[in-house]
This record gives C-alpha cells, sequence and structure tokens, in this order.
C-alpha cells in the first residue's frame, strides 16, 4: 500500500502518558490515513481511552505529540481540534433540552455551520423525527446517533469514537456499524475507533491497532487489503474426504503442501499450502478419485490473532 | 469577539432551559408579596416608603439574603453539572480555549445576577404599588442603587467562592455544602478573630460594605477603599485559582 503523506490526517509521535511512576501511554505512535477505518484495539485498561483523550486533548500528555492535520493538539489547540468531530465515551447531552437545542450549542461553538448542515447532518443519522424531543426521552442508540450528529456538524477530517458500541444492543450495534461505513464514504473522512469488541472491529475497520499496557503491540490490515496483500502466502484449508488414509498418502507426496493435521472422527484433513499448491492437490485427489466433499478456508479470527499478539491477556 | 458572545448565549441557555430556572424568579416574587403582606396586616403603624420597602427587599441583610442564596445555588452547578452530567467532555473539544469556556460560563452568570436583581426591583415596585397605592413618594433613589450595590458586592464574593469550589470538587452537593459551612463560620469567625489586628485582612470581614455608612469603621484602620482593594486581591486570587485548575485539569 502506497502511503502519501498528505493523506495522514492524525499522527501520534511517542504519545506519552505518567501518572505518577505508572506509564499508562508508553512511546505509542501510528497514523491514520483519509478515508481509513483504524480500529483502536487492546484489553482492558490498555490506554485505549486515555490515549483517545489526549488525542483530543482532555488530558494533557507526559510526552510526545499529536498531530491533526499537521497542527500539535498542544500548541495549537483550536486548530488542530477544528478538525476533528469525537465522542468520547458514552455521549452525554443536556437532557433538559430538545435534539436540536443541543445540536445548536455545538453550531454556535463553530463558525460557519449552518441550519441546513444541522438539518443534513441529522438526516445522516436518521434522526430527523426526533429533534423536537427532550433528550432527556432518547434511548441510548438515538443518543449514540445525536453523539455522531454533534461530531460530524463541523465537518471534521477525523471522526475519533470512544467505545462507540458500548452498552447498544446487537440491532444497535449493527446500525452503528452501517453508519460509520456510510459517513467514512459520504463525508470522506478517516475514523478511529477504539473497542475491545473484536467481531466489531473486524467487520467494521480496515486497520486495527492493537496496544497492550499503554505499547504498540502490533498493527494489521483487514479485509480485502489483507487478502491482496496474501495471495502467494500459505493458507490454512480443511478438505473433507470419503478415503481419508488414501488422502493422507497423496497430500505427503505433494510439494509445497503441508499436512497440518488429521481429523479422522470428521474425516478431514487441514493442509497449509499456497493457491497454486492447492489447486495441484486437488487435482492429484480427484485423479485418485478419493471424493472431495469439501474445501474450505480455516480463517484464523481476529480474536485468535488478538489473543496471539496479546499473549492471550483477557479481552473482556 | 462574537465568538465569544456565542459562547455565553450557550451558557445563558443552559441556565435558562432547565425547569428550575424559574424557581428563583417565582420566590423573587413571593418574598416581596409576604413582606407587603405582613406590612399591610400587622404593622399599620409604620409608615413605608417605596423606597424603603425596595430597600428591605433588596438589603442583603434583610431580604436580600433570599437573593445572595439563589444566586449561589446556580452558580454552583455552573461548571460541577457539565462535570456530573459528562457533558464537559464535549464542551472541550470545540476550537475554544478552556479559558474562554469558563469565562463564558462566569459573564452567564454575572448577567444571571444582573437580570434577577433588575426583576426583584422591578416586582419589588409592582408589588408596593398594588399595596399601598402610589401616594408615598419620599426618600432618594440613590439609596436603592447602593444597597444594590452591596449586595452585589456581597453577592459576587460568594459567587467567585462558589465557582472556584465547583471547578474544585466538580460536585454541585459538595459546591454547596462547602459554601453553606464558610457562611456558617463566617459570623463565627468574625466574632473570635476581631480582637486580632489581621482580622482586617480577612476577606469575610470586609465583605460587608454597609458598615461605612454611618461612619465608624469596623476596625481601626479599614475604610471604605481598604476594604474594596482587600476584596478585589480575593477575587483576583480565587478566580485566577479557578482558571488555573480548569486549564491544567485532566478531564477524565
Amino acid at each position: 500500500m502506497k502511503v502519501h503523506e498528505e493523506d495522514v490526517v492524525l499522527r501520534l509521535q511517542q504519545v506519552t502518558k505518567k501518572a505518577g511512576k505508572q506509564v499508562i501511554v508508553d512511546q505509542l505512535s501510528f497514523d491514520v490515513r483519509k478515508g481509513e477505518i483504524v480500529g483502536l484495539l487492546g484489553p482492558n485498561g490498555a490506554g485505549k481511552t486515555t490515549t483517545i483523550r489526549m488525542i483530543v486533548g482532555l488530558i494533557g500528555m507526559t510526552g510526545g505529540d499529536v498531530l491533526i492535520k499537521g497542527h500539535s493538539i498542544r500548541s495549537s489547540f483550536a486548530k488542530a481540534i477544528s478538525h476533528v468531530g469525537a465522542i468520547v465515551e458514552n455521549p452525554e447531552f443536556y437532557p433538559y433540552m430538545t435534539g436540536w437545542d443541543n445540536l445548536k450549542q455545538y453550531q454556535r461553538m463553530t463558525i460557519g455551520i449552518t441550519e441546513e448542515r444541522i438539518k443534513q447532518v441529522v438526516e445522516i443519522v436518521g434522526l430527523s423525527e426526533a429533534m423536537g424531543k427532550k433528550v432527556r426521552s432518547y434511548s441510548l442508540g438515538m443518543r449514540q446517533r445525536l453523539g455522531i450528529a454533534q461530531a460530524l456538524l463541523h465537518s471534521p477530517s477525523i471522526l475519533i469514537l470512544d467505545e462507540p458500541t458500548n452498552g447498544l444492543d446487537p440491532s444497535g450495534i449493527r446500525e452503528m456499524r452501517d453508519y460509520l461505513k456510510q459517513i467514512a464514504q459520504k463525508e470522506e473522512i478517516a475514523i478511529l475507533v477504539s473497542s475491545h469488541l473484536l467481531s466489531e472491529m473486524e467487520m467494521m475497520c480496515s486497520r486495527v491497532v492493537v496496544i497492550q499496557q499503554g505499547k504498540f503491540v502490533h498493527q494489521q490490515l483487514i479485509g480485502a487489503q489483507q487478502q491482496g496483500q496474501e495471495q502467494t502466502a500459505a493458507n490454512d484449508i480443511r478438505i473433507r474426504v470419503r478415503e481419508l488414509e488414501k488422502a493422507e498418502q497423496v497430500v505427503r507426496g505433494l510439494d509445497g503442501v503441508q499436512l497440518v493435521q488429521l481429523d479422522t472422527a470428521a474425516s478431514e484433513l487441514e493442509v497449509s499450502c499456497n493457491d497454486e499448491a492447492l489447486a495441484l492437490c486437488v487435482e492429484e485427489l480427484c485423479r485418485q478419485q478419493i471424493g472431495v466433499y469439501r474445501i474450505v478456508e480455516v480463517k484464523r479470527s481476529l480474536e485468535d490473532e488478538f489473543l496471539a499478539w496479546t499473549g492471550g491477556s483477557r479481552i473482556v | 469577539m462574537s465568538s465569544f458572545a456565542n459562547l455565553v448565549v450557550n451558557e445563558w441557555f443552559k441556565l435558562t432551559k432547565k425547569r428550575s430556572f424559574f424557581v428563583a424568579f417565582f420566590i423573587m416574587l413571593l418574598m416581596p408579596l409576604g413582606i407587603a403582606f405582613v406590612m399591610k396586616n400587622f404593622m399599620t403603624d409604620m409608615e413605608l416608603t417605596q423606597i424603603g420597602f425596595l430597600q428591605s427587599i433588596i438589603d442583603f441583610s434583610g431580604g436580600g439574603s433570599v437573593f445572595v442564596f439563589l444566586c449561589m445555588i446556580y452558580a454552583a452547578s455552573i461548571v460541577s453539572g457539565e462535570h456530573q452530567l459528562g457533558t464537559i467532555k464535549l464542551l472541550l473539544i470545540r476550537a475554544h480555549s478552556r479559558s474562554k469556556i469558563l469565562a463564558s460560563k462566569l459573564v452567564a452568570l454575572l448577567l444571571f445576577m444582573l437580570v434577577l436583581l433588575l426583576y426583584s426591583l422591578l416586582v419589588g415596585l409592582l408589588v408596593y404599588f398594588i399595596f399601598f397605592g402610589f401616594g408615598n413618594l419620599d426618600g432618594s433613589w440613590f439609596e436603592v442603587v447602593k444597597a444594590s450595590a452591596y449586595t452585589l458586592v456581597y453577592t459576587i464574593v460568594y459567587l467567585s467562592i462558589i465557582f472556584m469550589l465547583s471547578i474544585l470538587t466538580k460536585s454541585t452537593g459538595a459546591t454547596i455544602g462547602i459554601t453553606f459551612c464558610i457562611i456558617f463560620l463566617e459570623g463565627v469567625m468574625t466574632m473570635l478573630l476581631s480582637r486580632y489586628d489581621f482580622a482586617k485582612y480577612v476577606l469575610f470581614f470586609n465583605t460587608n460594605l454597609q458598615v461605612y455608612e454611618n461612619g465608624t469603621p469596623p476596625m481601626e484602620g479599614m475604610s471604605l477603599g481598604f476594604s474594596v482593594a482587600v476584596i478585589a486581591i480575593y477575587l483576583i486570587a480565587i478566580v485566577g485559582i479557578a482558571f488555573y485548575v480548569f486549564k491544567k485539569r485532566d478531564v477524565a
């Protein structure tokens, strides 16, 4: 993947936070580029929320810097933050005001937001009907959507969301995911999401950055990008056959195909090979009339990989 | 400047859109009604001018203490309320410095105080007319202005203390609690410390500017100018601490 410097919207440089002797975030560096949805993953207490709060300037950092479109959040806060839309933990609003009045509050805080823009944003998150109601009567899902609306008001270059699906039911989570994907396209912005819900991240993000105990551990492309990258790499494949023993002999006799394990109960064998070697393998199995029932790629879920990266530390 | 005005408008709406907002105005209507009722029915021998009536409403050692309390209660939640609601996070991630946001809150608070004062005077005047007619116009309006000014000074001192406490404690309840303790201790302290000379530099010895009316200062070496200077220095320190803490704070 080509990296264009000008596409970098958010850059963390050696960001460090210490509280007394304890190091909460330790020299964390990563970039988020235009159009990307990046997931910030980590076990509880890894420093995700602290990192996000430092990015938006809610808490000060002990060392390092955060650049948003090239502006330092430390030395030119107003310029940097004007490119950021964010929800930090649950979005909280003034319950005694209507949804509209709440958004008007944030409109008045930024020059140049028209009423049309408010209506447009409300349309995107599907809250048009509820604008006249007091926020007190909103469900959590509606508050989340209002949260996204306030974050989008000033057309930011990057959207930063801290645990956006916390406390949402499955349909709410799905809705949120759809909104975010839609927004990333429609508004052409970068999104940084923190979460410990791995399956969620897997479905939503184009890249994940994994941190643990405040340190950068790993980063990984997900989905389409990942496949494109790994065409020549070996994949794990499970093959179910009629005659397992004969199949085993065939596989052992082939170059480029490694037998990973044998599952006699299911009459399956798991092999590791690249695409070309797999084609040869299947050809050979057919010629020997072993009877291939199914061929399935074994996908390691993000969860498995996550546990490998973080050394099996508890996720929840 | 207009962006700052917008911030003040925001703060004003945060105060006024609450249902409890009108409670203060309701109470400031009930109080003159009550005073007028008592005066009319039980103290018929007393000659009451409208100036005297307004003074009794606004003087902080009389009916004005209600006014002071009301202002204090509204001030207590202006910063801590944002912490308790969690809205502080969305408030501070806008393109405005924290000092500007805090200043807008302070301005909104002072605005509220002035509006409530004007309202109280107006309502007081109306109530007087209704109960006693237009007959008695004796007395100087300057007396009302002076009484208002004394009350405002007293109120502003307490507002700034509450403002600071609201920031330090992040809790409306704690702020109100501590403030009431201070008010209670104020009387005791004044009594205990009055024999020491340094007491004249203590804030609470100076908040009552009314004492200079009759010519004799409460302690040797004190004058109107002295008290105003002491108050000013304390105010700068208190508001300074408030801004410093608010600016440096990690919002978790």
